[in-house]
């Protein structure tokens, strides 16, 4: 019943992650990629980690998505034109990459006989919320300090490029 | 106090002191910048220089004791291998907040962003040596990732200055990507991100399973992306072009050797069993970096692209002497005497660093020292005719950096060019060794090629002349090491030797 379940997160995650990358407009692919994480909060909740699977849904599919869509729609995005015919390109890349992502799933199956042997993947505490504050602050207490100093210098960046000119001090 | 591990916080906090300092110095930096009125614009760089010094203090004196120290639950190590790095981060960063400084200053006004983010690449830098987890490895190379993007896209106002940041930041993006679906493909197989739990797991292998060589592999593509290595190099000319030449000097030398002192400590964890599988794929790679960078450089006329392919062959070179290291992992002849050959190895590569760093900043110094302001740079090769009348002290010190890079004595580039030919020898690679040797030949036509502008050509209206007297100060500094370490390399060589020989044996 697991894997079955598993399978089905997974290749609903695959397709619509492919669809994400694949839309023509720019709202279409967003609400791919809700769906998308959706369904890794499915593969989250089948790890016995339901504190992330919830996590994932909060935060990922609900927040950051719903601020997605609000920028996108905020700025009009225009539904890109259909320019397949002009740029075989992305056919072909559209015709190459899923079955290239595909073959590396499949080594990795073929490789371990089946998910269930990925041993290691299973994790040694439920993922609770008191499991996950726990690993935070003391296994990964180093690791939780270095993404604050990531995500410092992401904002810092983000202001010191995306200042209009006027505003720049040295104009 | 919390327990992490058995040891408790305090200790091991003093222990990561370096990274706390440069981490608060980094935050420092801003707030001084937000909240002080009345700053001039040397202020913020000499904070920052003297920050950078705390760091080196506390690097120096936090770890006397040599011992092999996991930090945080094997989060970190506190080894001799990161103390030697973390000199030479602190150093990079020193000459690199003195050359943007003297060049702010004429520039007339500053940038206030560009200080923390140095300091933070830095901290990036650091703890991707000292990473032993792949938790950690993963978020150090994006701090130090994402502050570079920033800085590289820093010329505002200049097109080139943000296609190379937007470039470098797409193309980064797809190789963390490749770097993060290795690192979990990984941690199925071994069933833990701990390099201690990953090298168990794989000493234990009789042969290296396919998952395992498909997760190496996308690892060293993510490596090979941050060393500039073919085929993963397409980045490297338009973005070293594009960036300002001081954040080029930093990013060739700080970000590369992170990249491949991580990389020389991963090799290590999976030497056993997968030396086999690295060795072929690492042996195309190198020959074909270093003779592309150098048929590349021949025909650039600015200098910064040259300089950007001539650091793609030094990447080839690099990968030269991690190849006489994996060789002694590989089940023929080397093995008898696996522990000479590779510390012979890993010591070259530590000492290739080191001098690379010295060379190759000293000469995007003295780009930075000639440019006039951060629109015009000092990148065409015929605006340098006539240099060796007009600024002898900076045309002299460009002149031995170039040499230093051809590898001609008495330089730190011939001296590291002979111990990673001496060490790819010893592993019975002759072969590669004559080819690097081919290569350098190569290379000695385009770094002439300007020398040779600098002396021979009279100079022209539009030739470049000088600018602030610290930037040329710290460059002339430079060649002097760079000449100092070349006729008495015997201390660093052996200091490079010994902090590998304790990190792999």
């Amino acid at each position: 019943m697991e894997s079955i379940l598993f399978y089905l997160f997974a290749v609903l995650m695959l397709g619509s992650a492919v669809m994400t990358v694949t839309s023509r407009s720019a709202v279409a692919a967003a609400v791919w990629l809700v769906f998308c994480f959706v369904n890794a909060a499915g593969v989250f909740a089948l790890l016995s980690a339901p504190f992330l699977a919830i996590l994932q849904i909060l935060i990922y599919a609900g927040a950051i998505m719903v601020l997605f869509l609000f920028v996108i729609m905020m700025l009009q995005g225009p539904v890109l034109p259909d320019e397949r015919e002009r740029r075989p390109w992305s056919r072909i890349a559209v015709l190459v990459l899923p079955p290239a992502s595909a073959a590396v799933i499949l080594i990795a199956w073929l490789a371990r006989g089946g998910v269930t042997a990925f041993s290691g993947a299973q994790p040694a505490v439920r993922g609770t919320a008191e499991a996950v504050a726990e690993l935070l602050l003391n296994r990964y207490l180093l690791a939780f300090e270095l993404i604050s100093v990531v995500l410092l210098v992401a904002i810092v960046g983000a202001m010191a490029l995306g200042r209009r000119k006027e505003e720049l001090p040295w104009k | 106090m919390t327990n992490v591990a058995g040891m408790d916080l305090a200790t091991q906090l003093s222990a990561l002191l370096p990274y706390l300092v440069l981490a608060a110095g980094g935050l420092l930096v801003m707030l001084v910048d937000a909240f002080v009125k009345s700053l001039r614009k040397e202020h913020l760089s000499m904070l920052s220089l003297l920050v950078l010094l705390g760091v080196a203090v506390a690097n120096f004196t936090g770890s006397m004791s040599l011992s092999d120290r996991t930090l945080l639950g094997g989060m970190v190590v506190n080894d001799q291998y990161s103390w030697f790095f973390n000199m030479l981060f602190v150093a990079v960063a020193l000459l690199t907040v003195t050359f943007a400084s003297g060049l702010y200053d004429r520039d007339g006004h500053y940038r206030a962003e560009f200080y923390p983010l140095v300091l933070f690449a830095t901290l990036g830098m650091m703890l991707l040596v000292a990473a032993t987890d792949l938790m950690t490895l993963f978020l150090a190379l994006e701090t130090m990732s994402l502050s570079v993007y920033v800085l590289v896209a820093g010329n505002r106002g200049s097109l080139r200055s943000s296609e190379a940041g937007f470039k470098y930041l797409i193309m980064g993006a797809f190789a963390s990507a490749f770097l993060l679906m290795g690192m979990a493909l990984l941690y199925g197989e071994t069933g833990g991100t701990s390099y201690a739990m990953i090298g168990d797991t794989i000493a234990g292998m009789n042969s290296a399973s396919l998952l395992l060589k498909l997760a190496t592999g996308l690892i060293l593509i993510g490596f090979g992306f941050k060393i500039a290595m073919v085929p993963f190099h397409m980045w490297t000319p338009d973005v070293y072009e594009g960036a300002p030449c001081y954040v080029t000097g930093f990013m060739a030398t700080g970000v590369k050797a992170a990249a491949v002192a991580a990389l020389l400590r991963f090799a290590w964890l999976t030497l056993p069993v997968l030396a086999d599988v690295w060795f072929p794929v690492l042996m195309v790679l190198a020959v074909v970096t270093m003779t592309y960078g150098n048929l590349v450089a021949l025909s650039q006329n600015s200098i910064k692209r040259m300089l950007a392919y001539s650091s793609i062959a030094h990447a080839g070179y690099l990968l030269m002497g991690v190849l006489a290291y994996l060789q002694t992992g590989r089940d023929i002849g080397v093995a008898t005497r696996a522990e000479e050959v590779g510390v012979a190895a890993g010591g070259a590569v530590l000492f290739y660093l080191v001098g690379y760093a010295l060379m190759n900043l000293g000469a995007f110094g003295i780009v930075t020292y000639l440019s006039k302001d951060r629109k015009h740079e000092a990148d065409t090769i015929d605006g340098y005719a006539g240099l060796a009348q007009k600024r002898p002290v900076a045309a002299a010190s460009l002149a031995v950096f170039l040499f230093s890079l051809a590898g001609i004595p008495p330089t730190v580039g011939f001296v590291g060019k002979f111990y990673i030919f001496d060490a790819v020898v010893k592993a019975d690679l002759l072969p590669l060794a004559i080819w690097g040797v081919v290569n350098s030949l190569l290379s000695v036509y385009y770094y002439l090629r300007v020398i040779m502008t600098m002396y021979m050509k009279p100079a022209e209206d539009d030739s470049y002349s000088g600018g602030s007297w610290e930037t040329v100060f710290a460059a002339g500094v430079l060649a002097l090491m760079v000449l100092m370490l070349g006729v008495m390399p015997g201390t660093l060589s052996q200091l490079a030797r010994n902090t590998f020989k304790f990190m792999a044996y």
